[in-house]
């Protein structure tokens, strides 16, 4: 609350602002500490989600909006789950189609994309490319825990699941991630591009 | 939800503990990506935050979780979406977030619903009405923000035209952005048509005309995409438009 009624001050001009300076400073400050420590961890899990880069900064934004709104409700030592989780509602909330990548698209045409994993960034279309084919709902969490390091805790909290369907869900997207990167492996190897 | 970081339920992360070479490197690449140094500028000023360059960088090698830190940034390409030109100039104008519900249903919890700027999420209306300020409409003049230099950017921009039009404008190019991303490029069409004929001198034009081209593209009207592409690539060789619109339509740019 405190967060929305400073965003809307702004276009009042100074005499709110100078009638509550004490609260703003301290949330402003916290807002920019949240922002430079998590955006890049908000932009880059959406980015497994298959969105573009400048998507993934769209939702990364609208996740900040979101915590600059409630930043009073945010625990410090949940921060990142906070962010992690509004952003999936974000990218919920974009439709799948906008969000995923298109699964129907022939593998090994994408594979031929990402010619060789010596480049990094061809590396990282593979990882998508692989991340594509693992369910959804496993490979969030997947991303989570193996790409953004975080604790199967905050993983539970960021998407309000049991942490025994966190576990299941990271064992299960793991198998699914492994049969696919060594479809993928194969593939390169056939095309001799691996 | 309190969260403790000691993690012992989950077993090692997969690069540390029984990867092969391939799954190690696609995952240490996807840990390493970093969003350019423009994309990360666009939202902090978007978010009103002027934070040190400095900071930022620390902050993005840090944030770099890969087993060995990358020494380049990778792949994130620097073009501009137009949601992210048009959210900056929608946040300096209505200088407030716009409520509007999320309708992610599935994903209903007891968590409040997010709360996202209409310009952004603006579900390709009939009119352009999707932003509907929390405060008073302010004017270029009374966005105050004294310790803020992006701010005072904003306020740059948004100096050449009316907070009036440059909301109707940005309603206009949201909604269509949100047709062509629905699939309604016939809509998109007609609302671009609509731009056009209203704001000859409007702000938006590069991203009015990318989405065309995105629309004719979609519409099979490839000749017409392409043609608009080349003549937009032309125009314009170094805006971040120009490598979407190349993708779009094969066009090459220069």
């Amino acid at each position: 609350m405190v967060g929305r009624l400073r965003l809307v001050e702004r276009t009042d001009g100074g005499r709110q602002e100078a009638a509550t300076p004490p609260r703003a400073e301290p949330d402003q400050a916290r807002l920019e500490r949240m922002f430079v420590a998590h955006h890049v961890m908000v932009w880059r899990t959406m980015r497994r989600r298959g969105l573009s880069s400048d998507a993934a900064a769209d939702v990364t934004q609208q996740t900040f909006l979101v915590a600059a709104e409630r930043l009073g409700d945010i625990n410090p030592d949940s921060e990142r789950a906070f962010l992690v989780g509004t952003a999936m509602r974000v990218a919920h909330s974009l439709g799948r189609k906008t969000v995923r990548w298109q699964l129907e698209e022939d593998m090994d045409l994408r594979v031929a994309d990402a010619r060789s994993t010596s480049d990094e960034r061809a590396a990282v279309q593979l990882c998508d490319l692989a991340l594509s084919k693992v369910d959804p709902d496993l490979a969030e969490v997947f991303v989570m825990f193996e790409l953004e390091g975080l604790s199967s805790p905050e993983i539970a909290a960021s998407l309000e699941i049991p942490l025994g369907t966190v576990a299941s869900r990271l064992r299960r997207a793991r198998e699914q991630f492994r049969v696919v990167v060594g479809r993928l492996e194969l593939t390169m190897r056939r095309e001799g591009t691996a | 939800m309190t969260v403790t970081p000691p993690d012992s339920r989950l077993p090692s992360r997969l690069r540390v503990v029984g990867a092969t070479e391939l799954e190690r490197r696609v995952l240490d690449a996807a840990s390493r990506e970093l969003p350019s140094v423009e994309l990360t500028r666009k939202m902090q000023q978007a978010l009103g935050l002027s934070i040190a360059a400095s900071a930022m960088t620390a902050a993005a090698v840090k944030s770099s979780s890969g087993a060995a830190m990358a020494t380049t940034a990778t792949g994130a390409p620097a073009f501009a979406w137009p949601a992210i030109s048009v959210g900056v100039l929608a946040l300096a104008v209505t200088g407030a977030v716009v409520g509007l519900r999320s309708t992610a249903g599935h994903h209903a919890t007891s968590r409040p619903a997010v709360t996202v700027p209409a310009t952004v999420l603006a579900p390709a209306p009939a009119a352009p009405e999707p932003i509907a300020a929390l405060s008073p409409t302010p004017t270029a003049r009374t966005v105050e923000r004294p310790t803020s230099s992006s701010t005072r950017a904003h306020r740059r921009a948004v100096a050449a035209a009316t907070p009036s039009d440059l909301r109707a404008e940005i309603a206009l190019v949201d909604a269509a952005r949100s047709a062509v991303t629905t699939g309604a490029d016939d809509r998109a069409l007609s609302l671009l048509n609509r731009y056009d004929g209203s704001y000859r001198a409007g702000t938006f034009h590069p991203e009015a005309t990318a989405l065309r081209i995105e629309a004719l593209d979609h519409l099979g009207r490839t000749a017409q995409a392409r043609t608009l592409a080349e003549r937009f690539i032309a125009a314009h060789p170094d805006s971040p438009l120009a490598e979407r619109v190349a993708r779009v339509t094969g066009v090459a740019t220069r």
